[in-house]
């Protein structure tokens, strides 16, 4: 455990250290709502090729077609209303690469969420994205004289066309879902990155996502390749003000991992309540690739994520860890797929959740095997803990296995605090809220050991925070 | 919200249930209930393929060509007679009760098997499983011809199993009502068999447990070749009651099951125990449902499916732990055994919990013969056709050790007879 | 030991139920600082019942006085108790997987002690008292209880006897499932808590422990009472003629 916790570090709460908005005061705002003039707008702000607004302009067509899921927290879904969002904000006239040049509320925004700080503690790059826009850009010298790119995803559009438009939406097409049919129509902001090959990108590259305006949609695009040999870790952390309305948070991510490369990808999740978190998130491993998902839900009131790794190339290896914590009201719907198309690919998925009070959390997950994938092996495995008698889990794991050869396992678990442990923990003196802290944060150590300290630190924070007022 | 528009399905006639009930001679209450589930189908829809249950196999499978009310009646299965190892007996075919036959102590303890159409129990049918259920569930509550009731009073064990004969003709809508009075301990088995080409079955069963009574329910699907058929059977188990449902699946082109049960009382227990061997062509679909109502409930479940060929076995089951349901426990384990390169196995092993005084867990795997286990074998003089018969009986038998011995017997033959077919 | 000393655990009266059933049916204790007592007796008398309902298991239901240092501790929740300097030594340690035996540790050392505990010092400790008791360094990252098997679960109770230095300590059936040599260690780990004042009272069904741990005074526990209370040489009588002959019906009215 990264932190011993003890009652007195448990303070603060969301709202004062995540859950304060800024005035909004914005450069350019597009009218509520969604339609053919909104997404000309966008696009036509950020001059893009004729190919990018074609391709925005089909993605909202395939979203008015398609119907919303009928499966998952339906009833919550149906609540969003896409007529009172408005899709596309920009605070600031242009991205800054110093500190002190960004403007002084967007900065004081970073600043309490302690972001330059972390930059300057332990990150490559960093990038910290504000409504639509990519307010604050920076990267190490050495990274760019290796020929590393991490540019947000406008930039990363307008000065390498050539690389996205060969990869954008291969991964994860428009018509996937009703949620990237929209991010593929009013995105903006999010990474491109591309890692050349052979090449070792040791220290994490991170993006911070900030939502401030109340009833907007945050649809960042991210794109990241690593080419033969190479290897990135990449981290992104969520927050928002606590409104009364909601907001709606719908990324795309689409990873792509090349022979032999091997891609982190790294979520801190702690979105206000008020968010509707739906986002698709896929990657593509090709031979001996590896690419992991490590997932951390907290915040949010509706998460729909199934991080995803389609295993295309012989021997490549997909892993999804996740935790997630649905305290009262929180419904986290995630989970994880595994595609095995070729032979002698392996996957792991670890899924850990938490609910409290009335609080739901689902596993919901996909194992695939292709008939011809001899040699495949995949293991799941999820574990509940519930706390309260109202808390709620589900698990619905999903096996197509349309081979023979292959070692496919599922188990899954559910328990609550057993009193046994609470009895031996308040034996040695703890008292009833600390020994339950300190089972959850055991619950859900697997994840925690798998993050930069400094994410540990500050999840454990967070894990103590959502505990407290638990006892009983 | 707009919800998937569900699949438009062809009108389905059911002209003749009046005169239906009539010749079969029941009374008003029936021909009631029998309304009341048509008035459910018209307009027919059938269930949204997205949702789980309907994902692998298609709900217009099972749509009977014409109207099923004027279903003609089919053949008669071979003569088949009570045994001393049978307390009872009763053969349904050619859309009725055809042979009933109750040993001298089943009869001595009050033990009735009787034509489900005449029974005068309108007021216990649907209860367990009404015909809201599903489409299929209120085409057989409308239209069901041939059903039989098997009421076993309070108090009373039998020492042998009571076996119920199920024979399939062109079109059969079986009905099986079976009521477990409070603290008795008995076995039935209900086994399908007959059919061909393009014969339908859409069956439902029902099991009511009675206060602390010990019911083993056995569904044995024996069909020939051909068969195409969906089968419901759920028990309702009150506080202290036990049930054991096992369920061995063999025969049919296309065969979908939907077992479960509610655990309606404390301290209600359940296990469900399933094997099913696939070959060919053969699809499977089998749903199960454990539903935990009541507080310190338990239930456990493992169900096994071998398959050869280019079989296909989808297998979703559910365990649903309810608020009150404290202090309940509940396992759930499938496993999945495949023989061919053409084989194909799906598993959505599914958990509702919503307490969380619980213990629950499941587990789920898919994999092909242990080449470890077969190279000892080989080691040991085995060939390999062999090896794998005996690993795959041992597969399936560590499940169908835990069953009643004379159901056990029986499977463990057609698991043996099946294999040296293959 | 120190004769004038007045005891550091005291319970009087005590009856306990699980459930409907009375399984202590009234026990009464004074145990000095330093001063070693054994219950002995044979399974299922209800030795471990008391242990656990003095140390306050809510499944027991315990009536009567308990007393730590003349303080009536008797309906104090267990963490509590602790604070207040009692320890029980669990039967069968309870497993807390991704809980360090470090992190654990240094949490129940600062609320037992009220203050945090520099990490170097609570290290240095930590360390040094393992070696005392035999133990691999490493086993400080492993996860409490995790996989251990039962002779590892009772080095790190003791462990934690000689880290948080209890006024008392109940050691419940610590002596079961070891070697010899784990026995001797855990011996050593008593010996030493005991020389350092605390106050304690085993649990123990053999004979065998006290081959090493010299108790005071030895107390038979039978059927949910004290039969008889002696000095040491009623264990070794015990061992030789077993239990039989202190039935209740032979002892007679106590």
């Amino acid at each position: 455990m990264a932190s011993t916790p003890t009652v007195a570090d448990i303070g603060s709460d969301y709202n004062r250290r995540y859950g304060f908005h800024d005035p909004e005061e914005y450069f350019m705002r597009t009218p509520k709502g969604l339609s053919h003039e909104v997404v000309e707008a966008i696009s036509l702000l950020k001059k893009e090729p004729e190919w990018m607004r074609v391709f925005r302009h089909k993605a909202l067509d395939i979203f008015l077609a398609k119907p919303m899921p009928t499966w998952g927290d339906t009833e919550r879904l149906s609540s969003i209303d896409f007529d009172d969002i408005t899709y596309y904000v920009r605070a600031t006239e242009k991205q800054e690469k110093s500190w002190e040049d960004v403007p002084e509320n967007v900065k004081r925004t970073f600043d309490r969420l302690g972001i330059p700080e972390a930059e300057r503690k332990f990150l490559a790059g960093v990038s910290a994205q504000y409504e639509s826009e990519v307010v604050y850009h920076s990267v190490k010298e050495e990274l760019t004289k290796q020929g590393v790119i991490f540019l947000d995803m406008d930039s990363g559009l307008r000065e390498h066309e050539e690389i996205v438009r060969r990869y954008f939406g291969t991964v994860i097409p428009s018509a996937d879902n009703k949620f990237a049919a929209l991010n593929s129509a009013v995105w903006s902001g999010g990474s491109f990155i591309y890692v050349p090959k052979n090449t070792e990108v040791a220290i994490p590259l991170q993006a911070y996502f900030r939502i401030n305006a109340e009833r907007m949609g945050q649809f960042e695009r991210t794109l990241i390749i690593a080419d033969e040999g190479a290897k990135v870790h990449y981290i992104e952390g969520c927050t928002a003000p606590v409104y009364s309305s909601s907001s709606l948070h719908s990324a795309v991510v689409e990873l792509i991992a090349m022979k032999g490369a091997r891609i982190r990808y790294t979520t801190i999740q702690n979105w206000s309540n008020n968010i509707f978190n739906l986002v698709t998130k896929r990657a593509v491993a090709n031979e001996d690739a590896v690419v992991e998902w490590v997932d951390g839900n907290i915040g949010s009131g509706l998460t729909m994520k199934y991080p995803a790794v389609i295993l295309k190339g012989e021997r490549a290896h997909g892993e999804v860890l996740s935790i997630a914590f649905a305290g009262p009201g929180q419904h986290q719907d995630a989970g994880a797929k595994m595609i095995h198309l070729a032979p002698h690919t392996t996957s792991k998925i670890t899924s850990k959740s938490i609910s409290k009070g009335t609080g739901r959390s689902s596993y919901r997950g996909l194992v695939k095997i292709r008939n011809g994938a001899h040699g495949c092996k995949t293991s799941v495995q999820c574990d509940a803990l519930l706390i309260g008698d109202a808390a709620r889990t589900d698990t619905y794991p999903t096996m197509e296995i349309d081979e023979d050869q292959v070692s496919v396992e599922h188990e899954a678990r559910v328990s609550k605090i057993g009193d046994e442990q609470l009895f031996y923990l308040r034996s040695r003196g703890l008292k009833d809220d600390q020994a339950r802290l300190m089972i959850v944060n055991g619950f859900i150590e697997p994840f925690v050991k798998e993050l930069p300290m400094e994410y540990a630190v500050e999840l454990n924070r967070l894990i103590e925070l959502e505990m407290e007022g638990s006892v009983g | 919200m707009a919800s998937r528009p569900a699949v438009a399905a062809p009108e389905l006639a059911l002209d003749h249930v009046a005169a239906l009930s009539r010749a079969a001679g029941e009374d008003a209450a029936l021909l009631a209930i029998r309304e009341r589930a048509r008035a459910l189908l018209t307009p027919l829809t059938l269930p949204d393929r997205a949702r789980h249950l309907w994902r692998y196999t298609s709900p217009a499978t099972f749509l009977p060509d014409g109207d099923p009310s004027a279903a003609a009646p089919g053949d008669v299965g071979p003569a088949w007679r009570l045994d001393e190892s049978l307390s009872a007996a009763a053969l349904l075919g050619g859309g009725g009760l055809r042979v009933i036959e109750i040993g001298a102590d089943a009869r001595a303890a009050g033990v009735v098997i009787e034509d489900l159409h005449r029974a005068g129990v309108a007021d216990l049918l649907g209860r367990v499983v009404p015909a809201g259920h599903g489409f299929l569930e209120a085409i057989n509550t409308a239209a069901w011809r041939g059903g039989v009731l098997v009421r076993v009073p309070a108090g009373v064990t039998l020492e042998h199993p009571i076996r119920l004969r199920l024979v399939a003709g062109a079109l059969s809508l079986p009905r099986v009502l079976v009521l477990a009075g409070e603290g008795s301990s008995f076995e039935v088995i209900e086994g399908h068999v007959g059919g061909g080409a393009a014969a339908r079955v859409i069956g439902v069963t029902e099991v009511v447990a009675e206060a602390n009574a010990n019911v083993r329910y056995g569904l044995v699907q024996r069909w020939e070749a051909g068969v195409i058929g969906h089968l419901t059977a759920r028990a309702r188990v009150a506080a202290g009651a036990h049930a054991q449902l096992s369920l061995a699946s063999f025969g049919g082109a296309e065969f979908k099951a939907d077992v479960g049960a509610v655990l309606a009382g404390e301290g209600a227990a359940v296990e469900t125990f399933g094997v099913a061997m696939g070959g060919d062509a053969q699809r499977f679909d089998h749903h199960t449902e454990h539903i935990h109502e009541a507080p310190r409930t338990t239930s456990n479940l493992d169900f096994k499916v071998a398959l050869t060929g280019a079989a296909r076995s989808a297998y979703t089951g559910m365990i649903r732990i309810a608020p009150g349901a404290a202090g309940s426990e509940a396992y759930q384990e499938n496993r999945n055994l495949l023989l061919s390169g053409h084989a194909r196995a799906e598993s959505i092993p599914e958990l509702e919990i919503l307490t969380d005084d619980v213990r629950c867990s499941h587990g789920a795997t898919v994999s092909p013969i242990d080449p470890e286990q077969l190279f000892y074998l080989a080691s040991r003089g085995l060939a390999p056709m062999q090896a794998a018969r005996v690993i795959v009986y041992g597969f399936l038998d560590q499940t169908l050790g835990r069953l009643p011995q004379t159901t056990r017997e029986r499977i463990q033959a057609l698991v043996a007879a099946r294999l040296h077919t293959e | 030991m120190n004769e004038n000393a007045r005891p550091v655990f005291s319970c009087n009266g005590v009856h306990v139920r699980i459930g409907e059933k009375e399984v202590v049916k009234g026990v009464d204790l004074a145990v000095l600082p330093g001063e070693v007592h054994a219950i002995m007796g044979p399974n299922g008398s209800g030795k471990s019942t008391l242990a656990n309902s003095l140390m306050g298991h809510p499944a027991y239901a315990l009536t009567g006085t308990v007393e730590l240092g003349g303080e009536d501790v008797t309906a104090l929740p267990p963490d509590e108790k602790a604070r207040r300097g009692m320890f029980l030594a669990f039967q069968y340690p309870v497993a807390v997987p991704g809980v360090t035996v470090a992190s654990f540790l240094r949490a129940a050392v600062s609320a037992v002690r009220g203050a945090d505990v520099p990490v170097r010092e609570f290290r240095k400790e930590l360390l040094a008292r393992m070696e005392d008791l035999e133990m691999d360094p490493g086993f400080a990252g492993r996860y409490l209880n995790d996989g251990f098997s039962g002779g590892e679960k009772k080095r790190v109770e003791i462990l934690q006897l000689l880290m948080l230095k209890p006024r008392f300590a109940l050691l419940d059936e610590t002596d079961s499932g070891l070697d010899i040599d784990a026995l001797k260690v855990v011996a050593k780990g008593i010996n030493a808590a005991a020389s350092n004042d605390t106050g304690m009272l085993l649990v123990t069904h053999y004979q065998r422990l006290l081959n090493y741990v010299h108790p005071h005074v030895v107390h038979v526990f039978m059927d949910g009472r004290i039969v008889r209370s002696g000095g040491p040489e009623l264990a070794l009588e015990l061992e030789e003629r077993g239990y039989d002959w202190l039935e209740p019906a032979a002892v007679g009215g106590v």
